[in-house]
């Protein structure tokens, strides 16, 4: 059958992929259209009575399942959308503020502001409460912790000091300071 | 290495002991001489802390909202870094034992970081649910202000989301987000009805666990059992019963 084959396969796809997909704008706005087609049919077939009641039962039957085929579609519509958000929120705690290369190409530039807001939010919270969420995610097994600098000449702050980070260096530095570079991808833990 | 310089900083002062909310810091409190046994004052937090979060994690909805605690290892954590950093290191042995306390200092951050963390993650899964709620939530203290400041935040930020996306393309009837669904709830709910792992602090009674078979049982002090949540909820929040 052809009812919300189309939302199916949507959700579906959430499943396949290990991360997200690219986001569906063809199938969702084919979904919408599917939508607006079955409200205008289901307005028509209604202006055809005076009274709903007055229709033949095989009609109000159908009127049923068209509705409830809507409704459907909107809930998956609206399930896709959520689901991605979701993925897309927990992303912010793993990777920080700014969205990695490969993920940014699937997201939707709706999806990328949701992404700024999100960061915004917890911004503002982090503030109120006065804890860095973002940090300490991991449970500290050691106070220091050795890394690879994976690029030159950029300076880093630490606890005691200044420290200038060399490509390819190895450093053994403070599990506090070196959280922020990690997360920003410019060292590498070992 | 002169333990006097990290006791000397007074952080725990008389106010810090004295305006605890609950049964349980209060009995901790009364036990600790306040001028001295700062080192216990912070112990008696981390195991605080700790129950807090167990029982956080155990629980399908958000608990009541140990703010004293979370403002108080806020005050720990300050006092114990400002010292650190002040402290100036003279040879190895001191070196060992001042990283130690950094790595107490960033256990503890961890702990408490997980929890608000934890708390935030089931305010945004629940959050239609939770602002429709939240006199009822705000009354039992379950959430601060900046809590409710971010789940409104964060409903906006969603809603907005899913307007921009899905509802402002709809035909005007289906365009709210909640119309023509009453068969279905569109909104994520906590599940209340999981099981937990429990212990019984005080005395209860006979308490009814099922409405099946007409079942009660005796909750006496000690006892620990395996419910569902629902029927101990209300004893959960008056601290009568522990998650664990």
């Amino acid at each position: 059958s052809t009812l919300c084959t189309r939302a199916t396969k949507l959700l579906e796809e959430l499943g396949r992929s290990t991360w997200l997909a690219s986001y569906d704008e063809v199938g969702v706005s084919e979904i919408l259209r599917e939508i607006r087609e079955k409200e205008s049919e289901i307005n028509y077939t209604l202006s055809l009575a005076d009274d709903s009641e007055s229709l033949p039962e095989s009609v109000r039957i159908g009127l049923a399942m068209h509705h409830s085929s809507l409704l459907r579609n909107k809930r998956c519509l609206l399930a896709y959308v959520n689901r991605r958000a979701t993925l897309i929120s927990e992303m912010y705690w793993d990777t920080g503020s700014i969205i990695p290369e490969d993920k940014v190409a699937k997201l939707s530039q709706r999806e990328i502001d949701f992404f700024f807001n999100y960061d915004k939010l917890v911004s503002n919270y982090v503030s109120d409460v006065g804890f860095d969420l973002a940090s300490d995610i991991r449970p500290p097994k050691d106070i220091y912790v050795e890394v690879r600098s994976l690029v030159g000449d950029k300076n880093m702050e630490t606890a005691s000091g200044k420290l200038q980070l060399q490509k390819g260096a190895y450093y053994l530095i403070k599990r506090t300071d070196a959280n922020s570079f990690i997360q920003k991808g410019l060292i590498e833990e070992i | 290495m002169s333990n006097v310089e990290f006791e000397d900083l007074g952080f725990i002062d008389g106010e810090d002991l004295s305006y605890s909310a609950s049964d349980d810091e209060n009995f901790i409190n009364n036990d600790l001489n306040r001028d001295n046994f700062t080192n216990d004052a912070i112990n008696a937090d981390i195991k605080l802390l700790s129950k807090a979060w167990v029982e956080e994690q155990c629980a399908p909805e958000l608990l009541v909202y140990k703010e004293s605690i979370v403002e108080r290892m806020k005050d720990h954590v300050k006092g114990m870094q400002e010292a650190l950093n002040a402290h100036r290191v003279t040879g190895i042995d001191e070196m060992f034992v001042s990283s130690l306390y950094q790595m107490d200092l960033d256990r503890i951050r961890f702990s408490v970081v997980k929890y608000i963390r934890l708390r935030l993650q089931k305010i945004e899964k629940h959050v239609f649910y939770i602002l429709e709620n939240a006199k009822e939530i705000m009354k039992a203290k379950r959430m601060n202000q900046s809590e409710l400041k971010y789940a409104k935040d964060y409903c906006n930020i969603l809603h907005g989301h899913l307007k921009a996306k899905v509802l402002d393309h709809l035909p005007e009837k289906y365009a709210n987000i909640k119309s023509q669904s009453d068969q279905e709830k569109i909104f994520s709910e906590p599940d209340l009805d999981v099981f937990v792992v429990c212990r019984v602090l005080r005395d209860i009674g006979s308490v009814e666990i099922s409405n099946e078979q007409d079942a009660q049982i005796e909750l006496r002090k000690g006892d620990e059992y395996m419910l569902r949540y629902r029927p101990i909820r209300k004893f959960i929040f008056d601290e009568s019963i522990e998650l664990i």
